[in-house]
């Protein structure tokens, strides 16, 4: 081996220790630096970008559901795709959507005629763990047709699996029993909003009734709950949207609950989406979360 | 700061060990790239291929284990064959004759040594370390450039204001003394 193949060895073989001691026998130079800096900055920028890029995509995950929820309530929002109006506007209802939870407490399938009450009330106490009240659930079923109600049977073991779950988190609850009416409902609940129903697989009718009568027994709990957390909230207390969205002008109006008070909330929507036609909307969204230009 | 505390660093806050990373190996990995394809593409073209190793790297973070952390062995590893790639994808393009992997051996460092050649390649390495100490200042960094930056006669000469085959000639003297200092044992003969 020549003394020019074994210094070449030796240079792949370094420790740690033996590398500083030769970087110190030849200073960088000038040009050297720059090249280096220039390395760090790219490699630094792209690390940066595929951070930011597993952001983008759950921000894309979001409003693909976010999409999926509003074809599946069927509120006619209307939206000119490609049009960065209409990318704003997507992602607003997605953070909306990740805000309400789109969760509704019981749903009366049209189709099926199925309907689920319950009824909460108070059957223990836990000292040990500063819990004072949690729910049990009584469930009563009536099944007018022989239409498949898998949602509702899904909500029955649901709500029986949550009365399980909420044994030891809540501190304070009070009940409050409400009744009203709501015009322009989507869907129609009845019960109460105690435990997490599944999600709804049917969408509801397009032909329904404007005028429903609507019944709650809530139950509130004090808690510690940000609902942007990624985590599902307690059981005992979660944000609701209802499913019931209206044009106001240019925004687009959801209501919303946060047991025990539901209030509404608008989301501004931009002139040209609010003047479009409807579109179809796409089943997926890019990974990008972009959506198809429009021809 | 450690290999392991590099490791934690990347998993746990990976922009902030991407950064300390590149602090720490941006120039190594360069030198791998230069002394591997210095004659062979630009300085560009190199500077893009350590880029894109170190970013390589980094993505990988998640597959680094604490308990066996040697970024320097890994990250020197994956550059040497990041080279190899590179050379063979573009040898056929630029009409070099392409080698086959077995010469290319060179490229890696012997992954598995038996312990009687590990103990006779570290007495060489010291006897080489030692002798490169004894080498004057402006010699030393001959050799460092050429054979640790992997910069070849051409970026030397044109880095410290020389001429090229100047370069090569110092260099070739500068070897002379080296195998001196290794053959007359601690005799200097500069």
């Amino acid at each position: 081996m020549t003394l020019d193949q074994e210094l070449q060895q030796m240079m792949q073989s370094l420790t740690a220790q033996e590398e500083a001691q030769i970087e110190q026998m030849s200073p960088l130079s000038a040009a050297d630096k720059a090249a280096e800096a220039r390395i760090r900055s790219k490699v630094m920028t792209m690390a940066t970008a595929a951070l930011a890029g597993v952001a983008a995509t759950g921000q894309a995950a979001a409003t693909k559901s976010a999409l999926k929820s509003i074809k599946m309530t069927g509120s006619k929002l209307p939206l000119i795709a490609g049009s960065a109006a209409a990318c704003a506007a997507v992602v607003t209802l997605a953070a909306v959507y990740h805000y309400t939870r789109v969760k509704n407490p019981e749903v009366k399938n049209p189709e099926s005629s199925a309907v689920v009450t319950e009824v909460s009330t108070p059957v223990q106490t836990d000292v040990t763990q500063n819990t004072e009240v949690t729910q049990g659930t009584e469930i009563t079923e009536e099944r007018t047709e022989t239409q498949p109600v898998t949602s509702v049977c899904g909500a029955v073991t649901s709500a029986t699996a949550a009365t399980t779950e909420t044994t030891a988190s809540p501190k304070t609850t009070t009940e409050k029993k409400t009744s009203g009416t709501t015009s322009n409902p989507v869907v129609t609940a009845t019960g109460t909003g105690t435990t997490e129903p599944p999600d709804r697989t049917t969408p509801p009718s397009a032909t329904q009734d404007n005028t429903t009568e609507w019944t709650t027994t809530e139950t509130t709990t004090e808690s510690v709950y940000h609902p942007l957390t990624e985590t599902d909230p307690p059981e005992h207390e979660w944000w609701v949207w209802d499913g019931h969205g209206y044009w106001d002008n240019n925004d687009f109006q959801i209501r919303r609950r946060r047991q025990p008070t539901w209030e509404t909330v608008a989301i501004p929507i931009p002139e040209a989406l609010a003047n479009g036609e409807n579109e179809e909307l796409p089943d997926e969204a890019s990974p990008d979360g972009e959506i198809p230009e429009e021809e | 700061m450690s290999d392991t505390e590099l490791i934690t660093l990347l998993r746990t806050h990976p922009e902030e060990g991407c950064k300390a990373l590149l602090d720490q190996y941006t120039g190594m990995v360069l030198a791998i790239c230069r002394r591997k394809l210095g004659g062979f593409c630009t300085a560009e073209d190199i500077e893009e291929l350590a880029s894109d190793i170190l970013f390589l790297f980094w993505q990988k973070r998640d597959m680094l284990s604490e308990e066996r952390g040697n970024i320097r062995a890994l990250l020197s590893t994956m550059a040497n064959r990041r080279c190899i790639d590179y050379y063979r994808s573009n040898a056929s393009k630029m009409n070099v004759r392409t080698q086959p992997i077995e010469e290319l051996s060179e490229f890696l460092p012997d992954a598995n040594p038996n312990p009687e050649e590990q103990a006779v390649s570290s007495e060489r390495k010291t006897q080489l370390m030692d002798a490169l100490r004894r080498l004057e200042p402006q010699d030393a960094e001959l050799i460092v450039r050429k054979y640790y930056r992997g910069e070849t006669a051409a970026m030397i000469a044109e880095s410290l204001g020389m001429r090229t085959g100047t370069v090569e000639m110092r260099l070739s003297r500068i070897r002379q003394k080296l195998k001196g200092f290794l053959e007359g044992g601690g005799k200097d003969d500069a």
